[in-house]
């Protein structure tokens, strides 16, 4: 990426050259900085035989972080892709690691994660800034993947070659010049992308998980994790708290100030005392009835939230529930959901639940709320 | 002739000098007829002389303060019609026909029964101390923890008994300057009664916040409270208890509640609702009482979402 004042590089990436030999494929979040100001910055390539020229966006795959640029010339031959190798298969990461020039990364093939929706290969091998983009070979030096992000320690992540194809043959997205055209289409993507998503969890058969007195659904999709979340307590506590938290692993990536979307958590608390009178119970209740959504984002970014109140019956048992949304300030259609219910109705036992979904449309999640709350159970 | 009186005003209790004489000096220094000892007074501040025709002449011997005469510092001044107010150097003073009206008498606060609430000294006891126990309970409600006794004592002191003692203290030194008497008894009581009825009325409100699932009677309340209820509260107590007048008892009021008001106004969430201040806290009503009482009424999932559904977009702040 280049400022298009003063002719120098503001952020760098790696690509490599597909289709007709005029095309270049890198990570989206490599030309983020385009969406967010594309009078300003322009892409710009360097060969590694000392070729430069400028590159147009053809077409975006955001939700798998990929983009499909194209060049005005013919850059040079396409590289061919080929199916994943088998689980623990060598593979060669390649990039500009900090602009030191394209070197080769060595690993192994960790496979697919279904965590992440399956749209991530774990590569046991070191990515750097300045790689992402770049492509991962096989040993016949056929493309396998698109390097995309890191976790250090010799884990590193790969975009699956098969949604590089998918994004070829996507109708070119036409000269999306101005900044509200780009982030429109960059908007209907993650839409699309997470209504499937919801679409996928609410086709499925869900787990259940059982906390005291309730059943609740457990793993809802594979890209779920749950684990147990109960703080320690001190010893002159006079209540028990059991928390368990699950969320999914596969974000999207947003633009450079909004970072990452598609997060999708649901918590349950579960509290309970027997030294706690009525009253002293509920103090504490209510005090711990305060769940968020944690970022930073700034007014230029989101909107207020808007909340509303309803007493809710679920499983029999009465709950105070409170649904909550704000908007993306430059992603029209893009929400941030947190909904939240106590349960009511008893002197010393109490129980919340907690949902939480970020850059996704508002309406879709609703469906996914109500199976949530319709799979609840109460053992008496 | 008429008998006449010089009144001088003071804080506390004023004094009254019958005009017997023609001719009255009145200064500082000792050998006038009145003596005040006001330093703003000069040693022979103003000459009284009443005229054979029953008109008053009051002469500037002074030209350091001069006194007033409807506005003018003349040397001096011709009147024919009483009272004649006017100035010696800070003093007010105004010269009355003997028979001049006063003011109706106000009944004493406690109106002399022993067991009144107002100025009695065992209701100056027993409130404090139910104050201390309203505080206590506060720490005993919103602890969850195996009680400690020091922890308690330390709360009680920190949130409840030094709070009331500044309050005390200050309000006692406020109303020593303004009635020229400690009233800490009266201030005491007064005191009290507001921190136990805001108490009451802050359990009443948070359950009326909750019956109607919003976050308006609780914001009303702690805005009024500052605003309205806390200047209020001082203006009746300065009408009636220490017999201030009305206007001068609600500007004294708002003076002294300022310090409360003034912050509360600045920090207020009233105000932040209104000027759709941003926040990245989804501002959700969180009460959870456990008398479950409430207005709208309990509906089952698919009719929360059914209405949920028409939840509005988050307004954008600009």
């Amino acid at each position: 990426m280049l400022n298009r004042e003063t002719g120098k590089k503001s952020s760098i990436g790696s690509g490599f050259i597909v289709g007709d030999g005029s095309q270049v494929v890198t990570n989206y979040h490599v030309i983020g900085q385009i969406i967010q100001e594309p009078e300003r910055f322009y892409i710009s390539f360097l060969s590694r035989d000392g070729h430069e020229g400028e590159l147009h966006i053809e077409a975006l795959d955001v939700a798998h972080d990929l983009a499909l640029l194209r060049s005005e010339t013919m850059i040079g031959e396409a590289t061919r892709s080929s199916d994943l190798p088998p689980q623990g298969a060598p593979v060669f990461a390649m990039g500009n690691p900090l602009d030191l020039g394209l070197s080769i990364a060595v690993g192994t093939n960790g496979g697919i994660l279904n965590q992440t929706d399956d749209s991530r290969i774990l590569f046991s091998g070191s990515l750097n800034p300045g790689m992402s983009g770049g492509p991962t070979f096989n040993d016949q030096g056929e493309v396998i993947g698109i390097n995309v992000a890191t976790a250090r320690n010799d884990i590193s992540f790969i975009v699956p070659a098969r949604f590089l194809n998918n994004l070829m043959a996507q109708q070119a997205i036409g000269e999306l010049t101005n900044e509200a055209a780009l982030k429109a289409e960059v908007s209907r993507q993650i839409i699309e992308y997470e209504s499937g998503y919801i679409e996928q969890i609410l086709n499925r058969d869900w787990s259940s998980v059982e906390l005291r007195q309730l059943t609740l659904p457990g793993i809802i999709s594979p890209t779920i994790r749950c684990w147990d979340n109960s703080a320690k307590l001190n010893t002159s506590a006079l209540y028990k708290r059991f928390q368990i938290r699950c969320a999914n692993k596969n974000n999207v990536y947003l633009d450079d100030t909004n970072q990452f979307v598609g997060d999708l958590s649901y918590e349950y608390y579960w509290l309970e005392s027997e030294q706690l009178n009525h009253i002293r119970f509920y103090n504490l209740y209510e005090k711990l009835n305060k769940d968020q959504i944690e970022n930073r984002l700034n007014e230029d970014v989101v909107s207020n939230f808007n909340c509303d109140t309803w007493f809710i019956n679920i499983a029999s048992q009465e709950f105070k529930a409170n649904m909550c949304r704000r908007e993306y300030v430059e992603y029209q259609g893009l929400s941030d959901v947190l909904f939240t219910a106590a349960m009511l109705g008893h002197a010393n036992k109490g129980f919340f639940i907690t949902f939480i979904m970020t850059g996704v449309n508002y309406q879709s999640t609703l469906p996914l709320v109500q199976r949530i709350l319709e799979h609840i159970e109460w053992k008496p | 002739m008429e008998a006449l009186i010089l009144e001088i005003k003071t804080a506390g209790l004023h004094s009254y000098h019958e005009l017997e004489k023609d001719q009255i000096r009145v200064g500082r220094a000792l050998d006038n007829d009145i003596i005040l000892s006001d330093p703003t007074v000069a040693p022979h501040h103003l000459r009284i002389t009443r005229l054979e025709d029953g008109q008053i002449h009051l002469e500037n011997l002074s030209t350091v303060n001069p006194s007033h005469f409807k506005g003018k510092a003349d040397a001096s001044f011709h009147h024919d019609q009483l009272p004649i107010d006017f100035k010696l150097g800070r003093i007010t003073a105004a010269i009355l026909p003997r028979d001049h009206v006063v003011e109706d008498t106000r009944s004493l606060a406690g109106n002399g029964h022993s067991f009144h609430l107002f100025g009695n000294l065992i209701w100056a006891i027993l409130l404090p101390l139910a104050c201390l126990l309203v505080g206590a309970m506060e720490f005993y409600l919103d602890s969850y923890k195996v009680i400690k006794w020091d922890a308690l004592f330390a709360y009680v002191l920190r949130e409840t008994a030094l709070g009331l003692a500044a309050y005390i203290v200050g309000l006692s030194i406020i109303e020593r300057l303004l009635v020229n008497r400690w009233e800490i008894k009266l201030v005491t009581t007064c005191a009290c009664l507001v921190y136990l009825l805001y108490v009451l009325a802050a359990a009443l409100i948070s359950q009326v916040s909750y019956f109607y699932s919003s976050h308006w009677p609780l914001i009303l309340f702690d805005t009024g409270w500052m605003l309205f209820l806390i200047p209020t509260a001082i203006s009746l107590y300065l009408i009636h208890i220490s017999h201030l007048k009305s206007g001068r008892s609600v500007l004294l009021a708002i003076f002294i509640s300022s310090p409360f008001s003034l912050p509360a106004i600045m920090d207020d969430s009233m105000l932040k609702y209104l000027i759709d201040d941003f926040s990245t806290a989804a501002d959700y009503h969180k009460a959870l009482a456990p008398l479950n009482w409430h207005l709208s009424e309990t509906v089952p999932i698919d009719k929360f979402i059914q209405q949920a559904k028409q939840l509005d977009s988050g307004q954008f702040v600009d």
